[in-house]
C-alpha cells in the first residue's frame, strides 16, 4: 500500500488480486445479496483508493482493509435501518454449557465433502452477525484474535469470545 | 466452561475439528467478485495515481509470469531476465515521468484554452454594449423593452445591444439569481479526486443519496452546459440588428426558456446554505486529527446544525475511512 501511495499502480493490482476474494466473500456473507455485496465491495476499494494519499501504517494492511469493509457494512446497515445493533450485542453465554461434547461425535464420514461444505456455509449464514464476522475474518483473511479485534473495533476479549461462540455453534451444527 | 475444560483435557480434538471446519469452509467458499468490477476498480486505482492502463500484451505477460509460481517469479525478478514484462519494466519506468509531464502539459494547455474561450464569452456577454454597437445598428426602444421571456423565442438570432441604452441589462446580467447559484455550484466540487465518479450508474445513485448538494450541482451543470454552448453559437453568428438582445439559443423550443428558468430557480432554492460554513470548517479541520473532527461534529449537532454536521461527517468518512464511523444525525 505504501508503494501504491507513492504512485505505483502495479502495487495496487497486487493488493487487489490478493484480497479481492476475501473481501468480496466477507461482505457477501454479511449481506447475503450478491448485488448489494458487489456495491459494497466497490465502495470498500473506492474508499481505499481515496484514502491513498493519507495512508499511514498503523496496522497490518489486511486489518486496515477489513476495517474499511467493516465500516462500510455498518454504514450500509445504518442507512437501511437494519437493526444490526441488536444482533451485535453479546451472545448468550449459557449456550456453551449446553453444547455437546464433540469428541464423542466423530464427523459423519458418509457425507461427502461437498455436502458438508454446503452444510457449513448454511450454518455460517445462520450465525449471529458479530460471530459470523469474526469467523469469516479468521477464515478469509487469516486474522488472529487481536487483528479481528482491531478490524471490528472491539476489545480482544470480545473478539475472542465471538470467535469461540462461532466455532462452537458451527461444530454443534455439523454434528447434528 | 465446557470449551475450557475440553481444552485442558483433550487439546487435539477441538483443534482437529477447527482445522476440519476451516477445510470445509475453504471448500464451500468459492465466490469471486465479477470481472467487470475488477476492471472498474483497477482503472480507478490507475486513474488515481495517474498511471496509464496496462496494455493487453502486458496483461497477458503478467498472467504468464503469475502462472510460473512464486520461486520462478522471484528468480526472474532477481535476474532481471525471462519474461518480457520484466525486461520492459525499467524502460517503461524511465518513460513514465516524461510521459506524465507531457500529459500534464497538454492537459493544462487544453484547460487554459478552454477557460480562456469560455472566459472570453462571458466578458463579451457581460461587458459594455459599445463594442457590440460597432457590429449592430441602433435598436429601437421597443427592442430593449422586450421581456426576458421573448428573448428566447425560436428564430431569435444575433447578439445586438442598443448603444442608446447602455444601462439595459444583458441577459447574462439580468439572468435570474439561479444562474449565479449554478456557477457557484460548478465551482463547488471539491478536490478532483472526489468529483470523479468512475463506476456505473449505481454509484452515481449512491453519490446522489449521500450528498444531495451534488445532485443540485449536477442539475446546474446540465442547465448551464446548453446555455454556454448556445452563447458561443450566438457569438459566432454575425449581428443582424434584430430586436432580440443576446438570445440564448436560436434552436431552443419555446418551452425551453421557461423550463430552464424554472429549473434554475429550483436549483437555487435547493442550493445548500451550509456551503460557506462548510468550507470554512473544512479549512479549519484540514490538518486536524480524527478526534478533533469528531468533537467538532458533536459540537455542531449540539448547536442544532445538523445539515452542516452531516456535511462534515461525510467529509470525515471520506478522509478517514478506517476510523470508526459516527452515526448520522437523527
Amino acid at each position: 500500500m505504501l508503494l501504491y501511495r507513492d504512485g505505483d499502480a502495479g502495487a495496487f493490482d497486487l493488493l487487489y488480486r490478493r484480497h479481492r476474494g476475501g473481501v468480496y466473500r466477507y461482505v457477501l456473507r454479511h449481506c447475503r445479496d450478491a448485488a448489494v455485496a458487489e456495491e459494497l465491495f466497490q465502495d470498500v476499494w473506492t474508499n481505499l483508493i481515496r484514502a491513498r494519499a493519507g495512508y499511514a501504517v498503523t496496522a497490518k494492511f489486511t486489518t486496515y482493509l477489513y476495517r474499511l469493509a467493516h465500516n462500510r457494512l455498518i454504514d450500509h446497515y445504518r442507512k437501511h435501518s437494519r437493526a444490526i445493533a441488536a444482533s451485535f450485542d453479546d451472545e448468550d453465554c449459557e449456550e456453551l454449557a449446553n453444547l455437546p461434547d464433540e469428541r464423542e461425535r466423530p464427523p459423519d464420514d458418509a457425507l461427502d465433502a461437498r455436502r458438508q461444505a454446503e452444510r457449513l456455509m448454511a450454518l455460517v449464514a445462520e450465525l449471529p452477525a458479530p460471530q459470523r464476522e469474526a469467523f469469516v475474518l479468521q477464515q478469509e483473511a487469516g486474522m488472529t484474535v487481536e487483528e479481528i479485534a482491531q478490524a471490528t473495533g472491539v476489545s480482544r476479549e470480545t473478539a475472542k469470545s465471538r470467535l469461540r461462540y462461532a466455532l462452537a455453534r458451527l461444530r454443534r451444527g455439523m454434528d447434528e | 466452561m465446557t470449551l475450557n475444560e475440553q481444552g485442558q483435557s483433550g487439546q487435539a480434538a477441538p483443534e482437529e475439528r477447527e482445522a476440519e471446519l476451516a477445510r470445509l469452509y475453504r471448500a464451500g467458499s468459492v465466490e469471486e467478485p465479477p470481472a467487470h468490477l475488477e476492471a472498474a476498480i483497477l482503472a480507478a486505482a490507475r486513474r488515481e495515481v495517474g498511471a496509464a492502463p496496462r496494455s493487453p500484451a502486458l496483461q497477458a505477460e503478467d498472467r504468464v509470469v503469475s502462472s510460473l509460481g512464486a520461486p520462478a517469479r522471484s528468480t526472474l525478478r532477481a535476474s532481471g531476465s525471462g519474461a518480457p514484462r520484466l525486461r520492459l519494466g525499467p524502460t517503461l519506468r524511465a518513460c513514465r515521468l516524461p510521459l506524465s509531464i507531457a500529459a500534464v502539459i497538454v492537459l493544462s494547455a487544453s484547460l487554459v484554452m478552454l477557460m480562456s474561450e469560455e472566459g472570453g464569452d462571458r466578458v463579451a456577454a457581460v461587458g459594455p454594449a459599445a463594442p457590440l454597437a460597432d457590429r449592430a445598428p441602433p435598436q429601437p426602444p421597443a427592442a430593449v423593452a422586450m421581456s426576458p421571456g421573448s428573448r428566447d423565442q425560436p428564430g431569435g438570432q444575433a447578439v445586438a445591444q442598443a448603444p442608446e441604452v447602455p444601462a439595459a441589462p444583458t441577459p447574462r446580467a439580468a439572468a435570474p439569481p439561479a444562474r449565479a447559484g449554478a456557477s457557484r455550484e460548478e465551482e463547488a466540487p471539491a478536490p478532483g479526486r472526489t468529483a470523479v465518479p468512475f463506476f456505473g450508474p449505481g454509484n452515481e445513485r449512491r453519490e446522489a443519496d449521500d450528498a444531495p448538494g451534488r445532485s443540485t450541482a449536477a442539475e446546474a451543470k446540465l442547465e448551464a452546459a446548453p446555455i454556454a454552448r448556445a452563447d458561443r453559437r450566438s457569438e459566432a453568428r454575425p449581428a443582424t440588428g434584430e430586436a432580440q438582445p443576446l438570445p440564448r439559443s436560436a434552436e431552443a423550443p419555446v418551452e425551453a426558456p421557461r423550463a430552464r428558468s424554472k429549473a434554475a430557480s429550483l436549483s437555487a432554492e435547493r442550493a445548500p446554505p451550509v456551503e460557506p460554513q462548510k468550507s470554512v470548517l473544512l479549512r479549519e479541520l484540514e490538518r486536524e486529527p480524527p478526534e478533533k473532527w469528531r468533537r467538532r461534529i458533536e459540537e455542531l449537532r449540539e448547536q442544532g446544525e445538523q445539515a452542516l454536521a452531516d456535511e462534515v461527517l461525510a467529509e470525515f468518512k471520506r478522509r478517514f475511512p478506517d476510523q470508526p464511523s459516527l452515526s448520522p444525525a437523527r
